[in-house]
């Protein structure tokens, strides 16, 4: 093999050498993000509601009433239901993110019962010890798969008629150790 | 060796260095391809708080005659449940429970390029195994479900750079038996802290975050959305949002006379990898910053047009727009970003 020779094969070596190691570069998008920890968390859950509904409506019918259910819950079937779908057991804290009506006194919520007797309750006047911004702890701790049942009632005085709107009702769910 | 052969063997290195480029290149476009360092203990912050994750047990792959694959047998699922279930989803790979165990061991970490037949099955999140039977086997129809989601994993860290476009995955999935098509808003924003999975604040969110932080999610909104959505005179989706509508996942189908023939499982995008993009400006002061996102219910003015749309099975009251009254603490994903 003569000078020439051996210079156009180093030259071709060399080209075909960077193009290879130049096709690794290519995949740079590499050195811009290392993920260095993933939690494999899942705090999934679903909500479970009786009938079709899918929200919480009291249909009260009278500018006073006492203990209303909720609509189309039934002593055998609450009117919501969260069911943990994650991987680790999850509590449930639950708060309104507004004021009540003028009139509507409690929002009470029986965990697990429907007899309301284990009850957590809301009070419509802001500022009052359960106002409806208290955040409450309504359950301390669900297992993977289980789900809790909730019956809400409400009691108004001289609700006004023209009362309508909505509340917006926060779960604010963590894991928890069990 | 002559000048000739040198030339042939210089020809066939070039085209195999062009075809390492083609193909390299590809993978790279195809995938989002994160390069994972994972090095366990190396975390800066407890995410956990102590909580324990609960694992997918292992099981040594059994040949299912039933669906023709490896999915387990379930007791008391009837050889038609197994095809309303599961009939939609990809085949059940043998070794899935080899993959997920090495995915739970952090072994490996780029869930972009795991394929869908692993992350789409509902064995590859623990909830299932204790739901199945409840939701699907034994519904309840004095109830429904219009609501239920959540993402996996829910936090991730990353080293970036400065001055670099990256994009971080996890996987968004359909609650169990879900009966509604719930239109979701699915917002990405800095949150002013990043907090663990028990809801303990971690650190704050450096200031300024918004001025060198561009974020967005790149999946694309739902078509029958894009179809009316210049029609709307409002509409509170923004440009960096992802309007999705997800379909049930479990759907009854009765006859004329509302007899119940069967019902629908899992749709086969019941699952979908989520894309965070996020664009880190190169004068960012180095720090740790912390990247979220949120359920934000679709406004009125899309909700209508999907309730209206009578051609489309997103009619009637099977439409739910979720995170409309229930809102989450711990959001559903967070990305905590290095920035060196």
């Amino acid at each position: 093999m003569n000078i020439r020779n051996k210079k156009i094969g180093a030259i071709l070596f060399g080209l075909c050498m960077v193009m290879i190691f130049g096709a690794g570069a290519v995949t740079g998008d590499s050195t811009d993000v290392v993920v260095t920890w993933i939690v494999p968390g899942d705090t999934s859950f679903s909500l479970t509601f009786a009938g079709i509904e899918t929200e919480i409506v009291f249909d009260c019918g009278d500018r006073n009433f006492t203990g209303v259910g909720a609509r189309s819950q039934t002593t055998e079937t609450p009117i919501l239901n969260i069911t943990n779908n994650g991987n680790t057991a999850i509590d449930i804290h639950m708060v309104f993110n507004a004021s009540f009506a003028t009139g509507v006194q409690y929002v009470n919520c029986s965990v697990n019962t429907p007899d309301n007797t284990t009850l957590f309750w809301w009070e419509g006047p802001a500022g009052s010890d359960n106002a409806s911004s208290s955040n409450q702890t309504v359950s301390p701790s669900i297992a993977i798969g289980d789900g809790e049942d909730f019956w809400f009632y409400s009691t108004g005085v001289e609700v006004e008629e023209t009362a309508e709107g909505e509340d917006t009702l926060s779960l604010k769910v963590t894991s928890v150790n069990v | 060796m002559n000048a000739e052969k040198i030339i042939v063997v210089a020809i066939i290195f070039i085209v195999c260095g062009a075809t390492a480029t083609y193909f390299l290149t590809q993978d790279s476009v195809a995938f989002n391809w994160d390069r994972i360092t994972h090095e366990q203990g190396k975390t800066i912050y407890d995410y956990t708080g102590g909580v324990s994750i609960t694992r997918v047990d292992y099981r040594p792959p059994v040949y299912n005659n039933i669906t023709n694959d490896y999915r387990p047998k379930y007791p008391g699922m009837s050889n038609e449940e197994y095809q309303w279930i599961f009939g939609k989803l990809p085949s059940f790979p043998e070794d899935f429970y080899s993959i997920v165990q090495l995915i739970q061991d952090g072994k490996i970490t780029d869930y972009a390029r795991i394929s869908s037949n692993y992350w789409k099955q509902p064995e590859f999140y623990v909830g299932w195994e204790y739901v199945f039977n409840s939701t699907y086997l034994n519904n309840d129809p004095n109830s429904w479900i219009p609501e239920g989601y959540g993402c996996y994993p829910v936090i991730k860290e990353a080293n970036v750079d400065k001055g670099s476009s990256i994009v971080v995955n996890t996987y968004f999935k359909t609650g169990y038996a879900t009966e509604a098509y719930q239109g979701l808003i699915i917002r990405p924003y800095l949150p002013d802290e990043a907090i663990n999975i028990k809801g303990d604040t971690l650190f704050k969110q450096p200031e300024d975050a918004e001025k060198y932080l561009k974020v967005s999610i790149t999946n694309e909104d739902n078509k029958l959305y894009q179809s009316f959505r210049h029609k709307l005179k409002y509409d509170n989706v923004r440009e960096n949002d992802w309007l999705v509508v997800l379909e049930p996942t479990y759907k009854v189908i009765t006859d004329e006379y509302n007899n119940f023939i069967k019902y629908d499982g899992f749709p086969s995008d019941w699952v979908r990898l989520l894309n965070l993009s996020v664009d880190i400006s190169d004068n960012t002061p180095s720090g740790t910053y912390i990247v979220a996102i949120k359920i934000e219910p679709p406004c009125f003015e899309i909700n209508q047009e999907y309730y209206f749309s009578t051609e489309h099975e997103y009619y009637g009251k099977l439409y739910n727009p979720g995170g409309r009254i229930y809102r989450t603490k711990v959001p559903h994903f967070q990305f905590v970003l290095n920035v060196e």
